[in-house]
Protein backbone atom coordinates (compact mmCIF):
# COMPACT_ATOMS: atom_id res chain seq x y z
CA UNK A 1 0.00 0.00 0.00
CA UNK A 2 1.86 3.17 -0.94
CA UNK A 3 2.27 5.74 2.05
CA UNK A 4 0.57 9.04 2.47
CA UNK A 5 1.51 10.63 5.20
CA UNK A 6 -0.56 11.53 8.28
CA UNK A 7 -4.37 11.73 8.24
CA UNK A 8 -6.23 13.93 5.37
CA UNK A 9 -7.60 16.91 7.69
CA UNK A 10 -4.16 17.04 9.12
CA UNK A 11 -2.63 17.40 5.38
CA UNK A 12 -5.26 19.85 4.83
CA UNK A 13 -5.07 21.81 8.02
CA UNK A 14 -0.95 21.94 7.46
CA UNK A 15 -2.05 23.74 4.28
CA UNK A 16 -3.99 26.58 5.97
CA UNK A 17 -1.56 27.03 8.78
CA UNK A 18 -0.22 30.20 8.98
CA UNK A 19 3.21 30.48 11.42
CA UNK A 20 4.50 34.17 13.06
CA UNK A 21 8.31 34.10 14.20
CA UNK A 22 8.21 37.18 16.22
CA UNK A 23 11.21 39.05 17.66
CA UNK A 24 10.20 40.14 20.78
CA UNK A 25 8.20 38.45 23.88
CA UNK A 26 5.61 41.83 23.07
CA UNK A 27 4.90 41.10 19.51
CA UNK A 28 4.28 37.15 20.47
CA UNK A 29 1.60 38.27 23.34
CA UNK A 30 0.28 40.64 21.11
CA UNK A 31 -0.60 37.94 18.43
CA UNK A 32 -1.61 35.60 20.71
CA UNK A 33 -3.96 37.96 22.04
CA UNK A 34 -4.98 39.25 17.84
CA UNK A 35 -6.00 35.51 17.22
CA UNK A 36 -6.98 33.99 20.52
CA UNK A 37 -7.75 30.19 20.16
CA UNK A 38 -7.50 30.14 16.36
CA UNK A 39 -3.51 30.86 17.32
CA UNK A 40 -1.28 28.32 19.71
CA UNK A 41 2.42 29.11 21.04
CA UNK A 42 4.57 26.80 20.18
CA UNK A 43 7.79 25.96 21.31
CA UNK A 44 9.49 22.70 20.28
CA UNK A 45 6.26 21.40 18.77
CA UNK A 46 6.65 17.96 20.21
CA UNK A 47 3.62 17.48 22.31
CA UNK A 48 1.61 19.91 19.96
CA UNK A 49 2.43 17.05 17.28
CA UNK A 50 1.06 13.85 19.32
CA UNK A 51 -2.21 15.58 20.12
CA UNK A 52 -2.43 16.63 16.41
CA UNK A 53 -1.45 13.57 15.11
CA UNK A 54 -3.63 11.62 17.34
CA UNK A 55 -6.26 13.80 17.00
CA UNK A 56 -6.70 15.21 20.18
CA UNK A 57 -6.48 18.39 19.22
CA UNK A 58 -6.53 20.37 15.54
CA UNK A 59 -4.31 21.97 14.06
CA UNK A 60 -4.55 26.11 14.42
CA UNK A 61 -4.87 28.30 11.68
CA UNK A 62 -2.22 30.46 13.62
CA UNK A 63 1.24 28.62 14.87
CA UNK A 64 2.89 31.78 17.31
CA UNK A 65 6.36 30.50 17.06
CA UNK A 66 8.74 31.33 20.17
CA UNK A 67 12.63 30.32 18.71
CA UNK A 68 13.32 33.61 17.65
CA UNK A 69 12.22 35.24 21.09
CA UNK A 70 16.29 35.92 22.56
CA UNK A 71 15.97 35.97 26.22
CA UNK A 72 13.33 32.79 25.87
CA UNK A 73 16.44 31.33 24.62
CA UNK A 74 18.77 31.61 27.63
CA UNK A 75 20.28 30.43 30.68
CA UNK A 76 21.16 33.10 32.97
CA UNK A 77 22.97 33.48 36.54
CA UNK A 78 21.08 35.71 38.66
CA UNK A 79 22.24 38.20 40.80
CA UNK A 80 22.19 36.75 44.68
CA UNK A 81 22.72 37.48 48.03
CA UNK A 82 23.03 33.91 48.82
CA UNK A 83 25.80 31.39 48.59
CA UNK A 84 23.32 28.98 46.35
CA UNK A 85 23.24 29.78 42.97
CA UNK A 86 20.28 31.25 41.36
CA UNK A 87 19.19 30.59 37.68
CA UNK A 88 16.80 31.81 35.48
CA UNK A 89 16.15 29.30 32.27
CA UNK A 90 14.48 30.75 29.66
CA UNK A 91 10.94 29.19 29.04
CA UNK A 92 12.11 28.44 25.41
CA UNK A 93 15.61 26.34 26.31
CA UNK A 94 15.45 22.90 24.55
CA UNK A 95 15.81 19.44 27.36
CA UNK A 96 19.30 19.06 25.63
CA UNK A 97 20.78 22.59 26.23
CA UNK A 98 19.54 22.23 29.94
CA UNK A 99 21.05 18.56 29.96
CA UNK A 100 24.55 19.95 29.11
CA UNK A 101 24.85 23.18 30.28
CA UNK A 102 26.88 23.40 33.64
CA UNK A 103 24.93 25.69 35.40
CA UNK A 104 21.61 23.78 34.71
CA UNK A 105 21.68 20.08 34.52
CA UNK A 106 24.93 19.74 35.91
CA UNK A 107 24.93 22.54 38.90
CA UNK A 108 21.35 21.58 39.49
CA UNK A 109 21.33 17.51 39.41
CA UNK A 110 17.33 17.14 40.46
CA UNK A 111 16.60 18.90 37.13
CA UNK A 112 19.69 16.98 35.38
CA UNK A 113 17.75 13.80 36.32
CA UNK A 114 14.23 14.86 35.33
CA UNK A 115 15.42 15.71 31.85
CA UNK A 116 17.30 13.22 31.04
CA UNK A 117 14.55 10.54 31.98
CA UNK A 118 12.07 12.48 29.09
CA UNK A 119 11.82 10.62 25.93
CA UNK A 120 15.50 9.92 23.40
CA UNK A 121 17.88 12.24 23.31
CA UNK A 122 16.71 13.37 19.38
CA UNK A 123 13.39 14.73 21.41
CA UNK A 124 14.77 16.43 24.20
CA UNK A 125 16.74 18.05 20.98
CA UNK A 126 13.92 20.18 19.76
CA UNK A 127 11.36 19.25 23.51
CA UNK A 128 12.17 22.81 25.83
CA UNK A 129 11.07 23.08 29.45
CA UNK A 130 8.46 25.68 29.02
CA UNK A 131 6.59 23.29 26.75
CA UNK A 132 6.90 20.53 28.86
CA UNK A 133 5.31 22.85 31.73
CA UNK A 134 2.73 24.47 30.16
CA UNK A 135 1.41 21.04 28.71
CA UNK A 136 0.84 20.75 32.55
CA UNK A 137 1.58 16.61 32.66
CA UNK A 138 5.42 17.42 31.98
CA UNK A 139 7.75 14.98 34.27
CA UNK A 140 9.76 18.22 34.91
CA UNK A 141 7.03 19.27 36.87
CA UNK A 142 7.74 17.62 40.15
CA UNK A 143 11.35 18.65 39.70
CA UNK A 144 10.35 22.26 39.32
CA UNK A 145 8.28 21.84 42.23
CA UNK A 146 10.83 20.08 44.23
CA UNK A 147 13.22 22.58 44.01
CA UNK A 148 10.56 25.40 44.59
CA UNK A 149 10.89 26.98 40.81
CA UNK A 150 8.75 30.40 40.39
CA UNK A 151 7.45 30.57 36.86
CA UNK A 152 7.73 34.09 34.88
CA UNK A 153 4.72 35.25 32.63
CA UNK A 154 4.20 38.01 30.35
CA UNK A 155 0.66 39.68 29.80
CA UNK A 156 -0.37 43.25 28.93
CA UNK A 157 2.80 44.68 29.39
CA UNK A 158 3.63 43.14 32.62
CA UNK A 159 6.39 41.08 34.19
CA UNK A 160 4.86 38.36 36.80
CA UNK A 161 6.25 36.09 39.13
CA UNK A 162 4.41 33.20 40.68
CA UNK A 163 5.56 29.70 42.22
CA UNK A 164 4.97 27.15 40.01
CA UNK A 165 2.56 25.03 43.18
CA UNK A 166 0.55 28.48 43.11
CA UNK A 167 0.24 28.14 39.21
CA UNK A 168 -0.42 24.85 39.20
CA UNK A 169 -2.83 25.18 41.63
CA UNK A 170 -5.24 27.78 39.21
CA UNK A 171 -6.38 26.86 35.97
CA UNK A 172 -3.92 29.34 34.47
CA UNK A 173 -6.15 32.15 33.80
CA UNK A 174 -5.00 34.13 31.15
CA UNK A 175 -4.71 31.89 28.57
CA UNK A 176 -2.91 34.20 25.90
CA UNK A 177 -0.08 34.85 29.22
CA UNK A 178 2.72 34.03 27.57
CA UNK A 179 5.77 32.20 29.58
CA UNK A 180 8.99 33.36 29.48
CA UNK A 181 11.20 31.20 32.04
CA UNK A 182 11.69 29.68 35.34
CA UNK A 183 13.49 31.06 38.20
CA UNK A 184 15.21 28.29 40.54
CA UNK A 185 18.23 27.94 43.10
CA UNK A 186 20.34 25.04 43.13
CA UNK A 187 20.18 23.00 46.46
CA UNK A 188 22.86 20.89 47.76
CA UNK A 189 22.66 17.39 49.27
CA UNK A 190 20.88 14.55 47.59
CA UNK A 191 18.30 13.46 45.22
CA UNK A 192 16.59 11.16 42.99
CA UNK A 193 14.18 11.23 40.47
CA UNK A 194 11.78 8.05 39.31
CA UNK A 195 9.46 6.96 36.95
CA UNK A 196 7.16 4.24 37.29
CA UNK A 197 5.12 3.20 34.45
CA UNK A 198 4.50 0.54 32.02
CA UNK A 199 7.77 1.04 29.89
CA UNK A 200 10.55 2.98 30.84
CA UNK A 201 10.11 6.14 27.93
CA UNK A 202 7.27 6.56 25.60
CA UNK A 203 4.46 6.10 27.45
CA UNK A 204 3.22 8.47 30.32
CA UNK A 205 4.33 7.60 33.71
CA UNK A 206 2.25 6.17 36.18
CA UNK A 207 3.80 8.02 38.63
CA UNK A 208 6.24 10.21 38.62
CA UNK A 209 8.70 11.01 41.65
CA UNK A 210 11.34 13.90 42.77
CA UNK A 211 12.81 13.95 45.96
CA UNK A 212 15.83 15.75 47.17
CA UNK A 213 17.35 16.32 50.64
CA UNK A 214 20.63 16.66 53.20
CA UNK A 215 21.57 13.99 55.19
CA UNK A 216 22.99 14.59 58.30
CA UNK A 217 24.99 11.16 58.91
CA UNK A 218 25.81 11.94 62.36
CA UNK A 219 22.64 12.59 63.58
CA UNK A 220 21.03 9.69 61.32
CA UNK A 221 18.73 12.65 60.51
CA UNK A 222 17.21 13.80 56.81
CA UNK A 223 17.11 17.68 56.36
CA UNK A 224 15.32 19.82 54.33
CA UNK A 225 13.52 16.66 52.67
CA UNK A 226 11.16 18.05 49.40
CA UNK A 227 9.27 15.50 47.91
CA UNK A 228 6.68 16.02 44.58
CA UNK A 229 4.76 13.52 42.35
CA UNK A 230 3.08 13.94 39.34
CA UNK A 231 1.83 11.47 36.59
CA UNK A 232 -0.55 10.37 33.71
CA UNK A 233 -3.58 12.42 34.40
CA UNK A 234 -2.83 13.94 38.08
CA UNK A 235 -2.13 17.42 38.84
CA UNK A 236 1.54 17.59 40.41
CA UNK A 237 1.52 18.12 44.41
CA UNK A 238 3.89 19.16 46.92
CA UNK A 239 4.38 15.60 49.48
CA UNK A 240 4.06 18.13 52.38
CA UNK A 241 2.96 16.08 55.60
CA UNK A 242 5.44 13.09 53.98
CA UNK A 243 8.67 15.68 53.90
CA UNK A 244 7.62 16.48 57.52
CA UNK A 245 7.37 13.40 58.81
CA UNK A 246 10.59 12.10 56.93
CA UNK A 247 12.48 15.11 58.92
CA UNK A 248 11.52 14.36 62.21
CA UNK A 249 12.36 10.84 62.00
CA UNK A 250 9.15 9.44 62.00
CA UNK A 251 9.04 5.40 60.96
CA UNK A 252 9.07 4.28 57.46
CA UNK A 253 5.17 3.47 58.07
CA UNK A 254 4.59 6.87 59.25
CA UNK A 255 6.04 8.36 56.24
CA UNK A 256 4.62 5.63 54.12
CA UNK A 257 0.95 6.66 55.57
CA UNK A 258 1.70 10.34 54.92
CA UNK A 259 2.56 9.74 51.30
CA UNK A 260 -0.45 8.11 50.78
CA UNK A 261 -2.56 10.38 52.57
CA UNK A 262 -1.01 13.26 50.04
CA UNK A 263 -1.28 11.28 46.77
CA UNK A 264 -4.41 12.51 44.55
CA UNK A 265 -6.94 10.23 43.94
CA UNK A 266 -6.72 9.97 40.18
CA UNK A 267 -7.11 5.94 38.64
CA UNK A 268 -6.89 5.56 34.30
CA UNK A 269 -7.37 2.68 32.47
CA UNK A 270 -4.23 0.65 33.24
CA UNK A 271 -3.89 2.60 36.99
CA UNK A 272 -5.93 2.15 39.61
CA UNK A 273 -5.36 5.17 42.37
CA UNK A 274 -5.19 2.57 44.75
CA UNK A 275 -1.99 1.21 43.02
CA UNK A 276 -0.67 4.58 42.20
CA UNK A 277 -1.10 5.39 45.84
CA UNK A 278 0.78 2.21 47.08
CA UNK A 279 3.80 2.10 44.49
CA UNK A 280 4.41 5.90 45.26
CA UNK A 281 4.26 5.43 49.04
CA UNK A 282 6.68 1.61 48.74
CA UNK A 283 9.18 3.52 46.79
CA UNK A 284 9.09 6.93 48.64
CA UNK A 285 9.11 5.57 52.09
CA UNK A 286 12.20 2.91 50.94
CA UNK A 287 14.36 5.47 49.06
CA UNK A 288 14.14 7.54 52.25
CA UNK A 289 14.83 4.85 54.62
CA UNK A 290 17.95 3.78 52.91
CA UNK A 291 19.02 7.73 52.81
CA UNK A 292 18.21 7.69 56.55
CA UNK A 293 20.39 4.63 57.60
CA UNK A 294 23.16 6.20 55.61
CA UNK B 1 7.05 38.67 8.77
CA UNK B 2 3.46 36.50 8.18
CA UNK B 3 4.67 33.30 6.57
CA UNK B 4 2.55 31.23 4.30
CA UNK B 5 4.36 29.25 2.05
CA UNK B 6 7.59 30.64 3.44
CA UNK B 7 10.68 30.39 1.35
CA UNK B 8 12.81 27.47 3.16
CA UNK B 9 16.70 28.64 2.78
CA UNK B 10 18.32 25.51 4.51
CA UNK B 11 21.08 22.19 2.60
CA UNK B 12 20.08 18.95 2.34
CA UNK B 13 22.90 16.45 1.99
CA UNK B 14 25.23 19.39 1.19
CA UNK B 15 23.03 21.35 -1.51
CA UNK B 16 22.06 24.78 -0.66
CA UNK B 17 17.71 24.29 -1.16
CA UNK B 18 15.80 27.12 -1.43
CA UNK B 19 11.99 26.35 -2.16
CA UNK B 20 8.58 27.53 -1.84
CA UNK B 21 7.05 25.49 1.54
CA UNK B 22 4.23 24.95 3.61
CA UNK B 23 5.63 26.35 7.36
CA UNK B 24 3.82 23.62 9.13
CA UNK B 25 5.06 20.82 6.22
CA UNK B 26 6.71 18.13 7.90
CA UNK B 27 10.36 17.30 7.09
CA UNK B 28 9.74 13.80 6.88
CA UNK B 29 6.65 14.86 3.88
CA UNK B 30 9.81 17.60 2.72
CA UNK B 31 12.15 14.86 2.02
CA UNK B 32 10.29 11.66 0.97
CA UNK B 33 7.29 13.34 -1.17
CA UNK B 34 8.53 16.77 -2.67
CA UNK B 35 12.41 15.77 -2.55
CA UNK B 36 12.03 11.95 -3.54
CA UNK B 37 14.65 11.22 -0.33
CA UNK B 38 12.67 8.01 0.71
CA UNK B 39 15.54 6.14 2.48
CA UNK B 40 14.03 8.63 5.32
CA UNK B 41 11.38 6.03 6.92
CA UNK B 42 8.05 7.10 8.23
CA UNK B 43 7.03 5.06 11.19
CA UNK B 44 4.93 5.95 14.09
CA UNK B 45 5.14 9.46 12.58
CA UNK B 46 5.10 10.73 16.46
CA UNK B 47 8.55 10.43 17.59
CA UNK B 48 8.27 7.10 18.91
CA UNK B 49 10.24 4.64 16.62
CA UNK B 50 13.15 6.66 14.75
CA UNK B 51 12.97 5.22 11.89
CA UNK B 52 12.20 8.74 10.56
CA UNK B 53 15.66 10.24 11.74
CA UNK B 54 17.92 12.68 10.28
CA UNK B 55 21.41 14.87 10.82
CA UNK B 56 20.19 18.52 11.86
CA UNK B 57 23.49 20.29 12.26
CA UNK B 58 24.98 17.19 12.87
CA UNK B 59 22.87 15.57 15.40
CA UNK B 60 20.15 13.07 14.77
CA UNK B 61 16.56 14.44 15.12
CA UNK B 62 12.78 13.38 14.05
CA UNK B 63 12.00 14.44 11.04
CA UNK B 64 8.50 13.21 11.81
CA UNK B 65 8.07 16.01 14.68
CA UNK B 66 10.24 18.61 13.00
CA UNK B 67 7.68 21.39 10.81
CA UNK B 68 9.90 23.21 7.63
CA UNK B 69 9.73 27.03 9.58
CA UNK B 70 12.54 24.99 11.86
CA UNK B 71 14.70 23.95 9.27
CA UNK B 72 15.43 27.37 8.09
CA UNK B 73 18.91 28.24 7.92
CA UNK B 74 20.18 24.28 9.51
CA UNK B 75 22.17 21.22 7.82
CA UNK B 76 19.69 18.50 7.18
CA UNK B 77 21.73 15.31 5.95
CA UNK B 78 19.72 12.02 5.20
CA UNK B 79 20.62 8.09 4.98
CA UNK B 80 21.22 9.21 1.34
CA UNK B 81 23.68 11.87 2.31
CA UNK B 82 25.44 10.06 4.90
CA UNK B 83 27.53 7.89 2.21
CA UNK B 84 31.11 9.63 1.27
CA UNK B 85 30.62 11.31 4.92
CA UNK B 86 32.58 9.08 6.76
CA UNK B 87 35.27 11.86 7.40
CA UNK B 88 36.38 10.75 10.79
CA UNK B 89 37.61 7.53 11.96
CA UNK B 90 38.45 6.81 15.15
CA UNK B 91 42.34 5.45 14.01
CA UNK B 92 42.24 8.52 12.31
CA UNK B 93 43.95 6.73 9.77
CA UNK B 94 41.17 7.13 7.02
CA UNK B 95 41.40 10.39 4.80
CA UNK B 96 37.81 11.71 4.27
CA UNK B 97 38.52 11.12 0.03
CA UNK B 98 38.90 7.41 0.68
CA UNK B 99 35.40 7.01 1.86
CA UNK B 100 34.14 9.33 -0.84
CA UNK B 101 31.76 6.81 -2.82
CA UNK B 102 32.19 4.21 0.02
CA UNK B 103 29.63 3.25 2.75
CA UNK B 104 29.62 5.04 6.07
CA UNK B 105 31.48 3.04 8.63
CA UNK B 106 28.55 2.43 10.27
CA UNK B 107 26.91 1.02 7.53
CA UNK B 108 30.39 -1.02 7.05
CA UNK B 109 29.94 -2.31 10.50
CA UNK B 110 25.80 -3.24 10.30
CA UNK B 111 26.78 -4.91 7.36
CA UNK B 112 29.45 -7.07 8.86
CA UNK B 113 27.63 -7.67 12.57
CA UNK B 114 24.37 -8.37 10.52
CA UNK B 115 22.85 -5.77 12.56
CA UNK B 116 19.59 -5.50 10.76
CA UNK B 117 17.11 -7.93 9.29
CA UNK B 118 14.08 -6.56 7.41
CA UNK B 119 16.16 -3.32 7.42
CA UNK B 120 12.74 -0.72 7.76
CA UNK B 121 14.54 0.77 10.76
CA UNK B 122 17.89 0.65 9.50
CA UNK B 123 18.39 4.17 8.16
CA UNK B 124 17.22 5.46 11.68
CA UNK B 125 20.45 3.44 13.33
CA UNK B 126 22.65 4.33 10.90
CA UNK B 127 21.95 8.02 11.78
CA UNK B 128 21.43 8.02 15.47
CA UNK B 129 24.22 6.21 15.14
CA UNK B 130 26.94 8.17 13.02
CA UNK B 131 25.06 11.29 15.42
CA UNK B 132 27.02 9.89 18.21
CA UNK B 133 30.14 8.95 15.96
CA UNK B 134 30.21 12.63 15.24
CA UNK B 135 30.51 13.74 18.79
CA UNK B 136 32.14 10.98 20.49
CA UNK B 137 35.68 9.14 19.52
CA UNK B 138 34.87 5.72 21.09
CA UNK B 139 31.68 5.35 22.93
CA UNK B 140 30.78 2.94 25.54
CA UNK B 141 28.15 0.68 25.24
CA UNK B 142 25.88 2.76 27.46
CA UNK B 143 26.16 5.62 25.40
CA UNK B 144 25.58 3.42 22.32
CA UNK B 145 22.48 2.52 24.31
CA UNK B 146 21.85 5.74 24.89
CA UNK B 147 21.96 6.96 21.17
CA UNK B 148 19.81 4.08 20.45
CA UNK B 149 17.01 5.11 22.93
CA UNK B 150 14.92 6.62 20.48
CA UNK B 151 15.01 4.00 17.61
CA UNK B 152 12.62 1.03 17.63
CA UNK B 153 13.98 -1.86 15.85
CA UNK B 154 11.64 -5.29 15.75
CA UNK B 155 13.66 -8.15 14.06
CA UNK B 156 17.52 -7.93 15.54
CA UNK B 157 16.84 -7.42 18.85
CA UNK B 158 19.66 -5.04 19.02
CA UNK B 159 22.90 -7.07 20.12
CA UNK B 160 24.00 -7.07 16.21
CA UNK B 161 23.04 -3.41 16.05
CA UNK B 162 25.48 -2.76 19.34
CA UNK B 163 28.05 -5.29 18.02
CA UNK B 164 28.22 -2.84 14.56
CA UNK B 165 28.41 -0.01 16.41
CA UNK B 166 31.52 -1.10 19.13
CA UNK B 167 33.00 -2.69 15.56
CA UNK B 168 33.15 0.68 14.13
CA UNK B 169 35.29 2.44 16.70
CA UNK B 170 37.29 -0.85 17.19
CA UNK B 171 38.18 -1.76 13.87
CA UNK B 172 40.06 0.41 11.11
CA UNK B 173 37.93 -0.81 8.58
CA UNK B 174 34.42 -2.07 9.98
CA UNK B 175 34.47 -3.59 6.08
CA UNK B 176 33.58 -7.11 6.51
C1 LIG C 1 8.13 10.58 21.52
C2 LIG C 1 7.80 11.51 22.63
C3 LIG C 1 8.12 11.15 23.92
C4 LIG C 1 7.83 12.01 24.98
N1 LIG C 1 8.19 11.62 26.23
C5 LIG C 1 7.96 12.46 27.26
C6 LIG C 1 8.38 12.11 28.58
O1 LIG C 1 8.98 11.05 28.82
N2 LIG C 1 8.10 12.98 29.58
C7 LIG C 1 7.48 14.19 29.36
O2 LIG C 1 7.30 14.95 30.29
N3 LIG C 1 7.08 14.53 28.13
C8 LIG C 1 7.30 13.71 27.07
N4 LIG C 1 6.89 14.07 25.81
C9 LIG C 1 6.09 15.29 25.62
C10 LIG C 1 6.91 16.51 25.17
O3 LIG C 1 7.93 16.16 24.27
C11 LIG C 1 7.58 17.25 26.31
O4 LIG C 1 6.64 17.52 27.32
C12 LIG C 1 8.23 18.55 25.84
O5 LIG C 1 9.05 19.09 26.85
C13 LIG C 1 7.25 19.61 25.36
O6 LIG C 1 7.97 20.73 24.91
P1 LIG C 1 7.74 21.42 23.49
O7 LIG C 1 8.65 22.59 23.42
O8 LIG C 1 7.87 20.46 22.39
O9 LIG C 1 6.23 21.87 23.68
P2 LIG C 1 5.18 22.36 22.57
O10 LIG C 1 4.59 21.18 21.93
O11 LIG C 1 5.78 23.41 21.70
O12 LIG C 1 4.12 23.08 23.53
C14 LIG C 1 3.40 22.38 24.52
C15 LIG C 1 2.27 23.28 25.04
O13 LIG C 1 2.81 24.39 25.76
C16 LIG C 1 2.44 25.64 25.17
N5 LIG C 1 3.64 26.48 25.29
C17 LIG C 1 4.91 26.15 24.93
N6 LIG C 1 5.75 27.12 25.31
C18 LIG C 1 5.01 28.08 25.90
C19 LIG C 1 5.31 29.34 26.51
N7 LIG C 1 6.57 29.79 26.59
N8 LIG C 1 4.30 30.07 27.03
C20 LIG C 1 3.01 29.63 26.98
N9 LIG C 1 2.67 28.44 26.42
C21 LIG C 1 3.65 27.68 25.89
C22 LIG C 1 2.04 25.30 23.74
O14 LIG C 1 1.11 26.24 23.24
C23 LIG C 1 1.43 23.92 23.93
O15 LIG C 1 0.12 24.04 24.41
C24 LIG C 1 7.19 13.24 24.73
C25 LIG C 1 6.86 13.60 23.41
C26 LIG C 1 7.17 12.76 22.38
C27 LIG C 1 6.85 13.18 20.98
S1 LIG D 1 8.28 8.13 12.25
FE1 LIG D 1 9.40 9.65 13.29
S2 LIG D 1 9.93 8.71 15.12
FE2 LIG D 1 8.63 7.25 14.22
S1 LIG E 1 15.71 -4.81 11.07
FE1 LIG E 1 13.55 -4.97 10.93
S2 LIG E 1 12.90 -3.37 12.23
FE2 LIG E 1 14.99 -3.39 12.55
Amino acid sequence: MEWTGHSEHLTAAVGMTQVWRPDTTEEAWRLKRQYGTFASYVAGGTWLRTRWESGSSVLPPYLISLDKIAPLQAIQQLESEQEAVELRIGAAVTLAAIESHPLAGGAVPLLGKAVSAVAAPSVRRQATIGGNVMSRSGDLIPALLALDAVIVSYSQGQYERQPLAEWLAGDGGDCDKLTVGFELKQVGGSCWFRKIGRRETFTPSVITIACAYRADSTAGRLLDVRIAVGGAGMAPVRLYEAETAAESGASGASVYAAVRKGIPSVADDYASAAYRRMAAANVIAAELDRAASG
Amino acid sequence: MIETNFRLSCTVNGEPIERLVQPARRLLDLLREDMDLTGTKPGCEAGRCGACMVLVDGQPMNACLMMAYQCEGRSVVTIEGLSGCGQRHASGSHPAESYADEPHPIQRAIVAEGGLQCGYCTPGIVISLAGLYNRTVAPSREQIEEALSGNLCRCTGYEGIIRAAMRASSHPDPTP
